[in-house]
């Protein structure tokens, strides 16, 4: 066993030989953005009287204006954040009117000479004064070394809070420092096994948080916030620029059987863990098996486009989150990797798809792939101009919006009218029967665009929205049909 | 020892930052027993577009089984020897109780020692540059990495600024820090045993092409058809005898479910923040490029499964069949399993036959495309039917072809085309090239206030029959018609079909309409 002898060999350090860390109790909560609140009770002896107490260890991407410390029997007189760091030049800078020691090596012999020099000024070079010469260290490039008699104390190895308090009495007590940090934030990985077959699928949560705060955590106890949390520091959320999602996605109402902090669920991790810095920590949350879930088909054309080839359809899968046939639990946002069993039993990896927060009950549909079986040719077959006569005519099949109200039409703004006849072949490979849900979009892209008319179509579809219109193609195995759809439109 | 049972060390030291509690043991596991190997094409590739050997821009996925001998109670296992290109949140573990996984990226460098031994004591070794004499004395970091400063019994000073030869010496590893970026988890309670985990990942860095072979006839009405699967790998770890895969079609990816790129650059700048070290004429010097995350660059290796494929007498390569990789549905994805255990070597490129088909029938044609009222080039195309009756009837994924043809006595290249994804009972056209020979011209002959009608000819130069097509698609802004000679229509096209004899002409009428002129009674 090669390995444990190279092992056995090293001298492994443990941590406590190391930088014993300073943290108290910690209790870390985290929220999905990028940011965490930090409680940190720690055993601080106090003099009576006005006295500093430092608190090293605090997260190195800490906000120091959010920082509180509370506990009894003492006042807060200031409260200060450290970061002027240590560092050769900011040494040297604090060092201007003071003496320091050189230490010359000859690097002929290796003599060493000694003399005591007054650091006059650092503008870009050390101007140092040396007896009655000025002289700029190391202009000649030999090596000199620079001993300093002390480091001034406001500069740190790393960011240290410190805070001026006025204790009514002395002794041991307990301080509670809280802040905010950045650094650490989560998000939410699911693994879903579908079954086709059955018609089922498994579902793992995992949270997977993540700690690039500088600072580890030891032994804390942690909450995590599912929601997005307003944050004044960071820029306003910009869209995700993600894929419009398919069909089929419905918030739901159910109420989930997490705690919940106002609007957002908590999750709490069990017992105490240990946030490493540069960690990326996963933990279970959600274990759901059997879900009914099913497979669906999706496409979505543009605006008076035309292939001049059949394009794969989309594969959704679609399954909820209620309590009844569902997962049962409201999701937090994050990415479901969707898997399938291959010949052999083994699971394989069909492609994954991001969701957003998700409240229990809703219905979900994510897209995981392209189908390869399943495709769609939409053509254009033909583009004409309608007289005013034909357009009266073809009042009779104004849409219905879904509150009911019959959109009517002003005849004296718009003055030609378009026929748009399009044909959209799907086609299935695939042994068995599949619906696609074929959606044309562009419909209403405008706002004086808003009065669309299909007095023709091979199915009877659905208008989603101004803009959109939805049939279900229902294709035979190994077989195409042909959906054909005539809009009249202002453009 | 790869094969051996135990890859499994036991060592009740503390190795992990992972562990929860301070006297959990951590388990060892160096290896798998049994891996395979899923490649993915990259989603964002089309046919044309080759693999990129140097930044391969896909994924794969990694199934490892690994036996352990695990203690009871609260286990932290660590796995060694996963894929560098690992995304870990995408770890499934099974076979124990997970509590938690942890991957920790505090690597063991310069910057990750300086940083843990912040505050400790270290040794600062000083050699002499003239006698070669070396010192060592006691010293206390004082600063973080970036910008070390060593407080010695002589006084504070700033290590890196001094320009003496000297370094500081670290009493031993801080088990915080590890060599790679570690993947591990901490099991909950359990009563111990040995215990087989099945280990899945997805990890970047693969891809697979597929690049098929043509052999035309000498008429061009029958070809055969053979395909390579190319698997590439541009991981640092190999995967022997593996179950290789690769699944073909189009799998939805999430931006931002690659992993973030946490923990600090291990590379430290020694000379930041220092006050200038040489002469006034001289700059710092700059600190060395970081190296390339892949290490040495070692050039990617190819390898075929040739072992039992050979040239035949025309040129054309036969596989047996049970070397071909075997075809099954995923869901709507194409996986094709390859049936013997395969290495997937660290940066390497691979290929398994996955389709053979001696004989597929289809037509040579000359085409043009009218789309956008001009003509376009003459392409030349080879078209076939994918069923069975025509000798294919597979799908064929998205690739590159290679057409080859017996000319003058010799094998010739004809020319290269490409495949989209193209499943059972489509038209797949390898358009191989652009026509010399057969020329067109397109001319107004006469014209109204919103339409005008052209006259097409076609000029075959060649000393054979061709056939000839012309494809006329209908847009927003133009309608064609009153065509002169007989129309099909194909797929949401006008297509006009002729057969030109050897150096004739054909010549077809027709007129474009503009779309706000009035109807005009087309035909």
């Amino acid at each position: 066993m090669l390995r444990y002898g190279l092992l056995a060999g090293l001298a492994l350090i443990p941590a406590s030989a190391l930088a014993q860390s300073a943290q108290g109790d910690v209790a870390v909560t985290i929220y999905n953005d990028n940011l965490a609140l930090v409680q940190d009770a720690r055993q601080v002896t106090l003099p009576i009287g006005i006295s500093r107490q430092e608190f090293p260890d605090v997260s190195a991407s800490i906000r120091p204006e959010t920082v509180t410390l509370s506990g009894d029997g003492f006042g807060i007189v200031e409260q200060n954040f450290d970061y002027d760091l240590l560092s050769p030049g900011a040494l040297m800078q604090k060092a201007v009117g003071q003496t320091v020691t050189l230490l010359r090596t000859n690097p002929a012999t290796g003599a060493e000479t000694r003399e005591r020099a007054k650091v006059l000024a650092v503008n870009g070079g050390a101007v140092l004064q040396i007896g009655e010469r000025i002289e700029v260290l190391r202009d000649d490039g030999l090596p000199v070394r620079v001993i300093f008699d002390s480091i001034p104390p406001n500069l740190r190895a790393r960011p240290t809070l410190s805070v001026t308090v006025d204790a009514t009495r002395s002794g041991a007590r307990s301080m509670t420092l809280s802040y905010l940090t950045t650094g650490m934030g989560w998000k939410a990985d699911y693994v879903a096994l579908f079954d086709d077959k059955a018609g089922k699928i498994d579902v793992q949560g995992w949270i997977t948080l993540n700690n690039s705060t500088g600072t580890t955590f030891a032994n804390t106890k942690a909450l995590l916030v599912a929601g997005n949390v307003a944050s004044v520091q960071q820029s306003p959320r910009y869209y995700s620029g993600q894929q419009q999602r398919p069909q089929g996605n419905r918030a739901g109402t159910e109420t989930g059987s997490r705690e919940q902090l106002g609007d957002f669920y908590v999750y709490p991790i069990d017992g105490r863990t240990t946030i490493a810095n540069a960690q990326t920590k996963q933990v279970s949350f959600l274990d759901a098996s059997g879900v009914p879930a099913r497979k669906g088909y999706e496409f979505r054309n543009d605006w008076l486009s035309t292939l001049g080839e059949a394009v794969s359809a989309s594969s959704i899968l679609k399954f909820s989150n209620a309590k009844a046939g569902g997962v049962g639990d409201a999701l937090p946002a994050g990415i479901v990797r969707v898997y399938m069993k291959d010949a052999r039993g083994q699971a394989q990896f069909i492609g994954e798809s991001g969701i957003p927060h998700t409240p229990g009950g809703s219905s979900l549909a994510l897209k995981t792939g392209d189908a390869f079986d399943v495709k769609v040719q939409p053509v254009l077959v033909k583009r004409s101009e309608i007289s005013l006569g034909e357009w009266q005519a073809a009042g009779r099949w104004r849409i219905t919006r879904s509150d009911g109200t019959v959109w009517t039409e002003t005849y004296e703004v718009q003055k030609t009218y378009f026929r748009s006849e399009m044909r959209y072949t799907v086609t299935n490979a695939k042994p068995v029967p599949v619906t696609v849900d074929l959606i044309q979009g562009g419909l209403g892209r405008w706002w004086w665009w808003h009065d669309v008319r299909v007095p023709a179509e091979s199915i009877k579809g659905k208008q989603l929205n101004d803009d959109e219109r939805i049939w279900e193609v229902t294709v035979p195995a190994n077989g195409s049909v042909d959906l054909t759809a005539t809009f009249l439109t202002p453009y | 020892m790869l094969r051996a049972a135990h890859h499994v060390l036991i060592a009740f030291l503390m190795l992990s930052p992972a562990v929860v509690r301070a006297d959990d043991p951590v388990v060892v596991s160096t290896a798998a027993d049994k891996v395979g190997v899923t490649i993915y094409r990259d989603p964002n590739r089309t046919g044309s577009d080759t693999m990129n050997l140097d930044n391969l821009n896909s994924f794969a996925l990694i199934t490892e089984t690994r036996t352990v001998d695990i203690p009871p109670g609260i286990v932290t296992i660590r796995f060694e020897g996963v894929a560098s290109g690992i995304i870990p949140q995408s770890a499934i573990i099974l076979g124990a109780p997970v509590s938690e996984k942890n991957r920790d990226a505090a690597l063991l460098s310069q910057r990750g020692l300086l940083d843990a031994f912040t505050g400790q004591r270290v040794i600062l070794k000083r050699t002499d540059p003239a006698t070669g004499k070396a010192f060592e004395e006691s010293a206390t970091i004082r600063s973080a990495p970036d910008r070390v400063i060593v407080q010695t019994v002589r006084g504070f000073e700033a290590m890196y600024c001094s320009g003496l030869n000297q370094t500081l010496l670290f009493g031993g590893v801080p088990r915080t820090l590890s060599a790679t970026p570690v993947l591990s988890m901490t099991t909950k309670l359990q009563e111990g045993g040995r215990r087989t985990i099945t280990l899945a990942y997805l990890a970047r860095n693969f891809d697979w092409n597929a690049n098929y072979i043509g052999q035309l006839s000498p008429d061009a009405t029958e070809l055969s058809l053979f395909a390579w699967l190319t698997m590439a790998s541009g991981d640092d770890t190999s995967f022997v005898d593996a179950q290789a895969a690769a699944v073909a079609g189009r799998v939805n990816r999430v931006e931002g479910s690659q992993d973030e790129e946490s923990g600090d650059s291990p590379y430290l700048n020694r000379s930041y923040g220092c006050w200038p070290m040489a002469t006034t004429s001289t700059d710092q010097p700059a600190p060395p490029p970081p190296p390339s995350a892949l290490g040495g660059m070692a050039p990617i290796v190819m390898e075929m499964e040739y072992d039992k494929a050979r040239a035949s007498m025309d040129g054309m390569i036969v596989v047996t069949g049970n070397r071909i990789a075997v075809r099954e549905d995923l869901g709507d994805l194409k996986l094709y399993s390859i049936p013997f255990p395969v290495t997937v070597a660290a940066r390497s490129q691979k290929q398994v036959a996955f389709l053979s088909k001696p004989k597929v029938t289809g037509k040579m044609l000359y085409r043009v495309s009218m789309q956008y009222g001009d003509p376009g080039d003459v392409e030349m195309l080879f078209r076939f039917r994918n069923t069975l009756e025509n000798g294919v009837g597979e799908p064929l994924p998205a690739g590159q072809v290679a057409l080859f043809q017996h000319a003058a006595g010799r094998q010739m290249l004809v020319g290269e085309a490409r495949i989209e994804d193209k499943t059972l009972n489509e038209d797949v056209d390898l358009v191989f090239g652009q026509a010399s020979n057969v020329t067109v011209e397109d001319e107004e002959i006469r014209a109204g206030e919103k339409w005008e009608e052209d006259r097409l000819t076609v000029r075959n130069a060649n000393p054979f029959p061709i056939q000839f097509e012309a494809e006329f698609q209908n847009n927003e802004n133009r309608n064609f018609g009153h065509f002169s000679g007989k129309i099909l229509k194909r797929g949401g096209k006008l297509v006009w079909i002729a057969s030109i004899s050897a150096n004739g002409i054909g010549i077809l009428d027709y007129r474009e309409s503009e779309i706000d002129a009035p109807e005009d009674g087309e035909k």
